[in-house]
């Protein structure tokens, strides 16, 4: 695990392992740059390191430079079994913005609660982070291609790297100061945990200066909890040949002044150095502080790539994106439905159409061979299906129908197919004996079913010259015939 | 505050999806019912043909079995029939007199007929001799459109007939003949054929 601690003006670098139970820094490297340099020319230099070191493996945790520090425990409105609400977080963050003196807009704020700590979740450690740091240290990972595990508060990664230091104090109040090149970085602890995190600025370099700045941080914390003031110090920095003195006499001064007792921790002697530079160990305070982090090692973390107040946002935002998705699939989704449905009805009526089409031919065929067959059923004979009429057989039934020869005789006979423009098929004329055989020949035509609508036509008449048959009429009457088949007329539908 | 200018966005787009989905879905509605209304007629209408076809497709058979005449010339047809009529006459010794002529079918196009006006005198045997060919002949489309008979023999005396005894043609008969053919084209037929009959 990469340790990466950012400082004002250098960059110290040192890759953390685990080994025969023991966790070994495997080599350490120290970037110096100026303030003007940008991400590009430092990512060279730490790719070249690494590429020197052979680190393979680039997981990583980053520490950036923070002034002022903000590191606070707030109380929270309720005790927490599990995470805080987005309510309590929002709550707890517009606290911290309220007590920043610096402009909050840059700032990114990120929530520590501890998970099984004996505070009971009661209090929260709220940290904040300047936005232009995180974005430093995003690019810079991206340039290195570093698998980016979390980004720290450099304060806290520096408590975290001398944890061996002051986490075994017999005492629970503490307070942990570390001396940088221009500040002082003074964590507090009392028996709930973390306190606060502050920096100073070094002053003049004089012990006395900083022994006063010092006390007057522990009199602020003194006036908001007298309960938190510390019985303990634990002195660190730098390994400059100055600090031994400063150390010292700060230690006298405090040790003064107060009742307090006062540890120095110049070397972690749970750590073991393989590294060329393991004089200058407490220097590395913060890479690994750093590197702790990413092994979850830390007793105190903040994770500034995946803050809390963003996170939530983006969980906001990809709750919305889901959203938007789910919608979107969902209208292809029945935008598709709608489509295959629309597209088979479409598809059987187009089908429908066709087959109608296809059958329009063989339609047409089978009515023009019916029109034609109705046409020409006249000329076919009965036994071959069609209606031509037997004239003989007409004969033979009106012969059979005439009264006997010596009553009566036909003189003349008219047949027609189809009615004449009289309206009739057949007209009789008939010579007779006497008047009565004409209701005599009509009632036997009437007796055949195959007459109707026997009348007489018109006045019999009576010849003087005949004395025989003196008496003349005509009778006219219809065939009984099938109702003819009406032809499918030609071009309907 | 701010949940609650929320709402007040989230209410009237919730009302506006709302109708705007309501809306869609009673189109789709209508035009899927109108598809379906669509297919049924379709279907109705196919079936209705289907059914047409299948219960007339008899008479494409029997057009089938008759329709041979449709190939024959007019010209060559009023010859035909009037070489089968001449044949009739003469086995009965009739004093025929013929004019034919082509007629059209109005209610067919495609076709006419020939129609042979006869005038003949005969006995009553021959008569119902010709009569009887004339309504034998099964493999003929032949029809007699109408027949006049007229007696113009002596007068009748009971207990005496001379149709019966009489050898004397004393029945003067007009009749009527038809035949169907194929219409007639182009003036072409009718000049060469010249709707006379050959003697």
């Amino acid at each position: 695990m990469l340790g990466i601690d950012i400082g004002n003006n250098q960059i110290n670098i040192l890759n953390l392992k685990r080994k025969r139970g023991k966790w070994t820094v495997t080599g350490s490297a120290v970037i110096s740059y100026g303030k003007d340099q940008q991400v590009e020319s430092i990512g060279k230099k730490l790719l070249n390191i690494i590429g020197k070191q052979g680190w393979n493996k680039r997981d990583a945790v980053i520490s950036i430079a923070n002034k002022p520090c903000f590191v606070k425990r707030l109380e929270v409105n309720e005790v927490h079994t599990g995470t805080l609400s987005r309510a309590e977080i929002d709550n707890l963050i517009s606290k911290a913005k309220n007590s920043l003196v610096a402009s909050a807009e840059n700032m990114v704020f990120d929530i520590w609660q501890p998970r099984l700590s004996h505070i009971g979740n009661r209090f929260a450690l709220i940290g904040a982070a300047q936005k232009s740091s995180i974005l430093f240290a995003r690019q810079l990972a991206d340039y290195c291609g570093l698998k980016l595990k979390s980004i720290e508060l450099r304060p806290v990664a520096i408590l975290n790297g001398l944890m061996n230091c002051w986490n075994n104090a017999e005492e629970q109040n503490i307070a942990v100061i570390y001396k940088d090149i221009s500040r002082f970085v003074v964590a507090i602890f009392d028996n709930l945990g973390l306190v606060s995190i502050q920096t100073t600025p070094i002053g003049s370099g004089d012990a006395n200066d900083d022994a006063n700045q010092i006390l007057r941080i522990f009199n602020t914390i003194k006036l908001k909890s007298d309960s938190s003031l510390p019985n303990r110090i634990f002195l660190s920095g730098i390994s400059n040949t100055e600090f031994s003195k400063w150390e010292n006499d700060l230690g006298a001064i405090i040790a003064h002044n107060t009742s307090m007792e006062v540890t120095t921790c110049d070397t972690d002697l749970d750590i073991a150095w393989q590294a060329d530079n393991s004089d200058h160990a407490p220097d590395f305070a913060g890479a690994l502080g750093a590197a702790f982090d990413g092994v979850g090692a830390s007793p105190v973390s903040f994770d500034f790539l995946h803050i809390k107040e963003k996170k939530t946002q983006d969980n906001k935002n990809n709750s919305h994106t889901t959203l938007l998705i789910a919608i979107i699939l969902l209208s292809m989704l029945a935008l598709i439905l709608w489509i295959s449905i629309v597209g088979q009805r479409k598809s059987t009526i187009r089908r429908l159409e066709k087959d109608v089409a296809n059958s329009e031919p063989l339609k047409t065929q089978v009515y023009d061979a019916q029109s034609h067959w109705v046409s020409c059923m006249k000329y076919i004979h009965e036994a071959k299906g069609g209606s031509r009429l037997e004239y003989l057989k007409v004969l033979y039934e009106i012969s059979r129908r005439m009264p006997e020869t010596d009553k009566a005789y036909l003189t003349n006979l008219s047949v027609y197919t189809d009615k004449n423009e009289n309206g009739y098929n057949v007209k009789l004329t008939v010579k007779a004996t006497e008047a009565t055989l004409i209701t005599e020949l009509i009632e036997s035509l009437n007796k055949s079913d195959k007459f109707k609508d026997i009348k007489q036509d018109g006045a019999r008449t009576h010849d003087e010259t005949d004395t025989f048959y003196p008496i003349s009429f005509s009778v006219t009457f219809n065939l009984n015939r099938p109702p003819a088949i009406k032809p499918y007329p030609k071009g309907a539908e | 505050m701010a949940l609650k200018k929320r709402n007040i966005l989230i209410l009237p787009i919730i009302i506006i999806i709302a109708f705007v989905g309501y809306f869609t879905y009673k189109k789709c509605t209508e035009y899927l019912e109108k598809l379906e209304h669509e297919i049924n007629q379709k279907s109705l209408e196919y079936s209705l043909i289907k059914q047409e076809i299948d219960d007339n497709k008899v008479y494409e058979e029997k057009w089938d079995s008759i329709k041979s005449f449709m190939n024959e010339l007019p010209g060559d047809r009023m010859n035909n029939y009037g070489d089968f009529l001449i044949n009739l006459e003469t086995e009965r010794n009739f004093d025929l007199q013929s004019t034919p002529e082509e007629v059209p079918i109005p209610a067919n196009e495609e076709m006419q007929e020939i129609v042979f006006k006869l005038q003949f005198t005969s006995t009553i045997t021959d008569l119902a001799e010709f009569l009887g060919r004339l309504d034998s002949e099964q493999n003929k489309l032949l029809q007699i459109k109408s027949m006049t008979v007229n007696y113009h023999g002596k007068s009748f005396r009971p207990g005496y007939s001379t149709i019966d005894k009489n050898e004397d043609k004393e029945l003067v008969v007009d009749l009527v003949l038809a035949t169907p053919a194929k219409a007639v084209e182009s003036e072409e037929n009718d000049i060469k054929y010249g709707g006379t009959l050959l003697p």
